[in-house]
């Protein structure tokens, strides 16, 4: 297990580099030079080549690639903010605490939301619970996340009066953001907990437990929850994963100084290394909630436990046993 | 997916595949109705200038922020232009743009996909490692920043936003494509002499098509809400084009004094989203025997 969890580390690795390389070649080949937006749309050619001398743009592809590793691997430095003269981790640093908040507890709210909703809808299907449970995720999925965080703000903001209409300086003051990032999640897990369980409560074990004479209670709570678990969890673990990334929107429109609001205005302020480290952040981010996602999944089931002890390496990189017919095994 | 519906002849003539699917999606009632909904707004689009007395850009200073009327049925915006002529013809960028995106990204990851599933190999482990490293970059993020270097325009925001939608689509051909590796009418075709690209594109993709074809509802509906957002936020399309996320960004900031400016393109993106999505989900079910009950 250690031995997996370990191999899944380093296995990061080559998706940040990746994941750098391809926001910098994007970024590298614009047409804009952050040295324009910096000196205004005045500036003579001299004042623009002497600011991207400065910054180092007028180095090769390579050279600035190659600075911008080596002083991140070697001295943990993500460069300097061109617009604001500050060191990008600085920034970040200032500004993570704030998304990450509003981010889980988004997460929470769609998990103590979605999960029963979704339970609620398969246990009892094609009753009114069903009906209500797949409805409220069919709308959910539908708004799309800045009109949510408008038609929020116009609701508890100024009609209800309830919220502060931008800005964090109080505690209500993050309940639009939370309520916006949890919408998401709620659909999605209500769906997938629903359908998960709906595959495994017509089961043949489930039969079994119900034949030999098991409470419903313990049926559901041990055979059919504990089976359905493992979509539900990759859900989870992706939206731990997104928790800074889904507020680049509404962090703008709440006017909130996150990190999701600071990627937007590096990237619309053509202030390339910011964006860089923000998405740098934002992927590790991503790619810690897979790897813990799967790390879990070895806790709730124990055949995938065994794969992982049996040999090192991704399950999933295994090549599939080949199937004829096509039916997963 | 032959192998799978059991439907014995009844007559000379067997209905084809693509029939038996459209009789099972016809049965999903809100499938079909999405479908209808779709093409109305599609319809809409295309003749919004014959539809609506008013031309989408003409301003009237006297009508301005106007709530719903007979002469405008939606109302008009801070311009006192008629907002029903603008939403309406911002259908036309959304719509086009989204089936820009679904073309480009459908086309890439076809080839990647099959590609990567047929060969294996280190072709296989390449495309599927640079997969891994677009999917850690969030979509939203990743259409940002390409828009943003590329500049705005309609081929440029498709551009940016199927760079994004490539890389699941291509997971999902090559795990489809992968089940049927190694069949023996592949190496029966082989056999007879065809090339890889012959059975890529007469064997292998053909296959793969059903969750393809869902996964193409499910993108429109993604790429339409991912203009808005961009447009919303200035990159994608910019203002004197009417486009819904634009128009939802010039009512942001009536929000407190007038606030139908940004309720109505708003609910045509969620209008939109929900159509495409129920159209996917039937379209599942109507592609996939396994899924039924």
């Amino acid at each position: 297990m250690l031995r997996y969890t370990f191999h899944r580390t380093l296995q990061l690795i080559p998706v940040l580099i990746g994941v750098v390389v391809i926001v910098f070649t994007i970024n590298y080949f614009s047409d804009v030079s952050p040295a324009n937006v910096i000196c205004g749309e005045f500036a003579t050619p001299e004042v623009l080549a002497a600011k991207e001398a400065e910054l180092g743009l007028d180095q090769p592809y390579l050279v600035q690639i190659g600075r911008y590793f080596y002083n991140l691997i070697f001295h943990g430095d993500m460069g300097r903010s061109y617009t604001k003269s500050v060191p990008v981790s600085q920034l970040i640093g200032e500004r993570i605490a704030t998304s990450a908040i509003i981010g889980l507890l988004g997460a929470v709210v769609s998990i103590l939301i979605g999960i029963p909703l979704g339970l609620l809808g398969a246990l009892k299907q094609n009753s009114a619970w069903d009906y209500l449970s797949t409805t409220v995720s069919i709308i959910c999925t539908a708004i799309p996340g800045f009109w949510l965080a408008l038609l929020l703000m116009l609701v508890f903001s100024v009609q209800l009066k309830i919220t502060p209409v931008t800005g964090v300086a109080t505690w209500r003051g993050y309940i639009n953001p939370i309520l916006c990032s949890a919408f998401p999640g709620i659909a999605l897990l209500a769906r997938m907990t629903r359908s998960s369980i709906l595959e495994n409560i017509n089961a043949d074990f489930v039969k079994t437990a119900r034949a030999k004479g098991l409470p419903e209670r313990k049926v559901v709570v041990r055979h059919v929850v504990r089976n359905s678990l493992i979509p539900v969890v990759t859900v989870i673990g992706s939206m731990l994963g997104h928790c800074i990334t889904n507020g680049v929107v509404s962090e703008s429109i709440f006017n909130i100084s996150g990190v999701g609001s600071l990627m937007n205005t590096s990237i619309t302020g053509k202030d390339y290394i910011t964006t860089q480290g923000c998405v740098l952040v934002c992927a590790f981010m991503i790619a810690l909630g897979n790897m813990l996602t799967d790390l879990f999944y070895a806790v709730i089931d124990p055949r995938i436990k065994a794969q992982y002890t049996r040999g090192a390496g991704r399950p999933k990189n295994r090549k599939p046993s080949v199937h004829r017919k096509g039916e997963a095994a | 997916m032959t192998s799978k519906v059991k439907n014995p002849p009844k007559a000379e003539k067997r209905p084809g595949q693509l029939r038996l699917a459209w009789r099972r999606f016809c049965r999903n009632k809100a499938a079909v109705f999405s479908l209808c909904v779709v093409l109305l707004i599609i319809l809409c689009a295309i003749f919004s200038d014959q539809l609506t007395p008013y031309d989408f850009d003409a301003q009237n200073p006297l009508e301005r922020m106007q709530g719903p009327s007979v002469a405008h049925l939606m109302g008009t915006d801070d311009f006192g232009r008629d907002m029903l002529t603008r939403i309406l013809r911002g259908g036309r960028v959304s719509l086009l743009v989204a089936v820009m995106t679904v073309c480009i990204s459908t086309a890439v990851s076809l080839i990647l996909g099959s590609v990567a599933g047929y060969f294996g190999g280190v072709v296989d482990s390449f495309i599927m490692r640079v997969a891994d490293i677009f999917i850690s970059i969030p979509g939203l993020v990743l259409s940002m920043c390409l828009s943003a270097a590329l500049g705005s325009g309609l081929l440029n925001t498709a551009l940016a936003i199927s760079v994004s939608s490539i890389w699941p689509m291509t997971r999902q051909l090559r795990a489809s494509i992968l089940t049927i590796k190694g069949a023996e009418y592949l190496e029966a075709s082989k056999a007879f002499g065809a090339r890889d690209w012959y059975v890529i594109f007469h064997h292998v993709i053909p296959h793969a098509l059903a969750p393809i074809i869902v996964q193409v509802a499910m993108t429109m509906g993604n790429a339409i809400s991912q203009i808005a957002t961009l447009s919303f936020l200035g990159l994608g399309v910019q203002p004197p084009t009417p486009e819904w996320g634009n128009m939802l960004a010039a009512g942001k900031q009536y929000i407190t004094s007038f606030w139908p400016m940004m309720f109505w393109p708003g609910l045509m993106i969620a209008i939109c989203l929900l159509c495409f999505n129920m159209i996917g989900d039937g379209l599942r079910d109507a592609l996939d025997p396994r899924m039924k009950r």
